[in-house]
C-alpha cells in the first residue's frame, strides 16, 4: 500500500457511512423488506417482469394509500374478485413506465383531481361508471376518459366532468390495490397466477410514409447515433458506422477506437464531419494508457483530419459544434455540484468554462448554427432551453416555463424541421420556436414507440431502437438492436 | 420471526449499510440502489441453506447485493425515464465528502471496486469473488481509479 492508498483509505474511514448519510427512511426500509419475508424461505420465484412490478408495488406511495383508506374504499376493494385483481396487476406491468395524459391536464383539473381524491378518500365518494378500456388511440370517440394499458396512457375529453376524473382516481386505487394484494398472495405461496400473466403489449408498427423499418439480424450494439447531412452516424464504444437514411443500409466505417480506449460521445460539425470523444477503455490498466481523452473530427469517408486533447475526468457526457466550429462538451455532474460545459475553439484551444445550476441533459447545433441545450434547473428541476455566450462563458438566453415540469429530464434535442428545435423525453416530441411562450407537444407517448429516440434525420424522421435482445453475462452484457426505426414524427418536409 | 428469520434479520441489519453504498455506487441513484437491497434481501433469504459458513455472511450478502444492482443498472440502460431520474438525483441525502463526490464521479465498475477497497476495506481477492473478476482486474481498476482520483484531488 502506497501513501496516496493510505491516504484514501483515512479519508474513506472519516467519511464512514454513518447512520445520518443513508437516505432518510431507510432503516424503516429495512424492517419493511424484513417483515415481508415469508417466515419458511420459499424456493419459488417470481418472473423478473413480476418482481420489478411488485417492487414498484411494495414502495409506491401513490395518492390514495388503501391501506389507510376510510372502511368504504376498503370494501370497495375487497369486492374485487380475483380476475379483476389479475387484470389490474397485468396492466401495472405493461410496458411503459409511467402514466400518460393525452393532454396536459389544466391547473383548475389538477385542484379539483385532488378535491375528488380527497372525498373519494374520506366520504366514499365513488364513480358511477367504469373506466373505458381501449386497445389503440383510433378507438377513442374523445367523449369521456378512456385508458390504454398498453402505453399506460388515459384519453381525456376537451373538459373533464368529475365523472371522469373519479373514473381515474378509482382505477389507480384498484390498480394500487391489486399491486399490494399480488404482494401479499405471492408472499403467501400464491405464485402460480402471477408466473405467466399476459401483459399487454403495444401494437406491431404499421409503417407509413416515409417510415422505414431496418432489420440487424445479427444484433447491432448502438450507444450513440447523430445527424450528418443525407446520412446517420451510428457508434458503440468501439465501431462507428453510417447508415443511408433512405434505405436502411449500414456500414461500418473504417476507423475504429484504438485499443484501450472507446467512443463516449458523438455529434456532427455543420460540414456533416463526425466529431467524437475518445477516451479510455473500461478494459484498459492504466499501465498501458495515460488518462487523457481526445476529441476527433472524422470525415464522411472516414478520416481523422484533426484530433486534440479534451479533459478525461469529469467524463464527456455531450456534445455539440457550432457553425463557428466551436466544440461545446459537458461533464458529468460532480456530486451535487454544477455542471461544467467545456467550450474549444476550432484549433481544440479551450475558450471557456460555463458552470450549469444542475443538469445540462442535452446539446445540439440550432438551425441558426448556435448551440442549444436542455437545463434541468435548481433543485426542483425545472427544464429550460438555453443559449451559450462562448465569449463570455455564460448562458446567453435562457427560455424559462416553455416546458411542462415534472415529467422527468429532456434528453434530446435536436434542430428542428419547420420549428427551431424539436426536444423529447419519455413523455413525447415537443417542437418550439425561440422565443414562444410554450413548446407544443407534437408527438404524444402513446403515438410513440416504448423506445427511446436517438436522433432525427434531416428529413423529421426519428431513428428508433427495437427488438432488443441481451448478449452476454455479468459485466459483459450488451444490448442488442435486431430492428431500427425510422419514423416520421409530423415535422418532415 | 421464526429463530431463522431472526438471526438473518440480525445480520442484514448489521451490513445495512455496506449494501446500500455498494449498491448506490453501482446504481447512483437511491431509488434503485433501495430496489437492489430489497432484492438481495429476498434472494439472500431463499438462497440462506447455500450459505455454509456464517463468517463468509459479508462478502456473501456484498456478492448478491453486487449481483442485483447491476441486474437493475443493466434494465435501467433500456428504460430511459428511470435512466433519467437515475443521473439527475444528487446523491444520498444531499450529504457530500470529498472521496465520495470524486469517487461517485467515476465509471460505475471502478465506483463498485473503490467502494470495497476503501470504505469496506475489503481483500483484493475477496473483491474479486463479490465482483465476478480477476484479482488482476480488480487490481488493475483500483490503480487507474488512483490515478484518475489523483487528477482530481490535485
Amino acid at each position: 500500500m502506497d501513501y496516496f492508498d493510505e491516504n484514501l483509505k483515512k479519508m474513506a474511514e472519516k467519511e464512514d457511512f454513518a447512520a445520518e448519510k443513508l437516505p432518510e427512511g431507510y432503516d424503516e426500509f429495512i424492517e419493511d423488506c424484513l417483515n415481508r419475508l415469508p417466515e419458511k424461505h420459499s424456493k419459488k420465484r417470481m418472473s423478473f417482469k413480476t418482481a420489478v412490478v411488485l417492487a414498484a408495488a411494495l414502495t409506491a406511495t401513490l395518492s390514495i394509500t388503501v391501506a389507510a383508506a376510510a372502511n368504504y374504499v376498503q370494501k370497495r376493494m375487497e369486492a374485487m374478485n380475483q380476475e379483476e385483481k389479475l387484470n389490474y396487476f397485468a396492466e401495472a406491468a405493461s410496458g411503459s413506465v409511467a402514466d400518460f395524459y393525452s393532454r396536459e391536464l389544466t391547473e383548475a383539473e389538477k385542484k379539483r383531481m385532488d378535491e375528488l381524491s380527497a372525498s373519494y378518500r374520506d366520504e366514499g365518494l365513488f364513480p358511477e361508471g367504469e373506466l373505458c378500456k381501449i386497445t389503440d388511440a383510433a378507438q377513442y370517440q374523445g367523449k369521456g376518459v378512456a385508458f390504454m394499458p398498453a402505453k399506460s396512457t388515459f384519453f381525456l375529453p376537451e373538459k373533464l366532468s368529475d365523472e371522469d376524473l373519479l373514473q381515474i382516481i378509482d382505477y389507480r386505487a384498484k390498480r394500487e390495490y391489486s399491486l399490494h394484494e399480488a404482494a401479499r398472495q405471492i408472499e403467501e405461496g400464491n405464485t402460480t397466477d402471477y408466473e405467466n400473466i399476459e401483459v399487454p403489449q403495444e401494437e406491431e408498427i404499421s409503417l407509413r410514409g416515409k417510415d422505414l423499418e431496418v432489420a440487424c439480424e445479427d444484433g447491432i450494439h448502438i450507444c450513440f447515433a447523430a445527424t450528418g447531412g443525407d446520412m446517420l452516424y451510428l457508434g458503440d464504444p468501439q465501431k462507428l458506422f453510417t447508415m443511408d437514411p433512405q434505405n436502411g443500409a449500414l456500414t461500418p466505417m473504417k476507423v475504429q477506437a484504438p485499443e484501450g480506449k472507446k467512443f463516449q460521445a458523438m455529434a456532427t460539425d455543420a460540414k456533416n464531419n463526425l466529431c467524437v470523444i475518445v477516451g479510455m477503455a473500461d478494459s484498459a490498466s492504466s499501465e498501458e494508457i495515460p488518462g487523457s481523452a481526445e476529441l476527433w473530427k472524422i470525415t464522411p469517408n472516414g478520416d481523422v483530419i484533426s484530433r486534440f486533447e479534451v479533459p478525461a475526468t469529469p467524463v464527456t457526457q455531450f456534445l455539440a459544434v457550432d457553425s463557428e466550429g466551436r466544440y461545446y462538451l459537458t461533464s458529468i455532474r460532480i456530486g451535487g455540484k454544477y455542471q461544467e460545459i467545456f467550450v474549444y475553439d476550432a484549433d481544440g484551444k479551450q475558450i471557456n468554462k460555463i458552470k450549469a445550476d444542475r443538469d445540462l441533459r442535452a446539446l445540439c447545433r440550432g438551425k441558426d448554427g448556435n448551440v442549444y441545450g436542455v437545463l434541468m434547473e435548481g433543485e426542483d428541476w425545472i427544464p429550460a432551453v438555453v443559449s451559450f455566450d462562448p465569449e463570455k462563458g455564460c448562458f446567453k438566453n435562457k427560455y424559462s416555463n416553455v416546458l411542462p415540469v415534472g415529467l422527468g429530464a429532456f434528453h434530446g434535442i435536436s434542430a428542428g424541421i419547420q420549428s427551431d428545435l424539436l426536444i423529447h423525453n419519455a413523455s413525447g416530441v415537443y417542437s418550439y420556436n425561440l422565443g414562444d411562450d410554450k413548446a407544443a407537444l407534437i408527438r404524444a407517448p402513446y403515438e410513440l414507440p416504448n423506445a427511446g429516440i436517438f436522433c432525427f434525420t434531416e428529413d423529421g424522421r426519428a431513428l428508433f431502437p427495437m427488438d432488443e435482445i441481451v448478449s452476454g453475462e455479468a459485466e459483459d452484457m450488451l444490448i442488442y438492436t435486431k430492428k431500427l426505426y425510422l419514423l416520421e414524427i409530423g415535422e418532415g418536409k | 420471526m421464526t429463530m431463522q428469520k431472526e438471526l438473518f434479520a440480525d445480520l442484514i441489519r448489521e451490513y445495512k449499510a455496506p449494501m446500500y453504498r455498494l449498491s448506490y455506487g453501482i446504481l447512483h441513484n437511491q431509488q434503485d440502489a433501495e430496489d437492489a437491497v430489497s432484492e438481495a434481501i429476498i434472494k439472500a433469504y431463499e438462497h440462506l441453506d447455500s450459505l455454509k459458513n456464517r463468517e463468509k455472511f459479508k462478502s456473501w450478502i456484498m456478492m448478491i447485493t453486487a449481483n442485483e444492482a447491476k441486474k437493475i443498472y443493466k434494465k435501467r440502460k433500456r428504460v430511459e425515464l428511470i435512466e433519467d431520474i437515475c443521473i439527475c438525483e444528487s446523491g444520498h441525502n444531499d450529504h457530500h465528502d470529498e472521496l465520495w463526490d470524486i469517487v461517485m464521479t467515476l465509471d460505475a465498475r471502478y465506483r463498485s471496486v473503490l467502494i470495497l477497497y476503501y470504505y469496506e476495506q475489503m481483500k483484493i481477492s475477496e473483491i474479486g469473488n463479490i465482483l465476478h473478476i480477476s484479482e488482476g482486474t480488480v487490481k488493475s481498476r483500483i490503480s487507474r481509479a488512483k490515478n484518475k482520483m489523483k487528477e482530481l484531488l490535485a
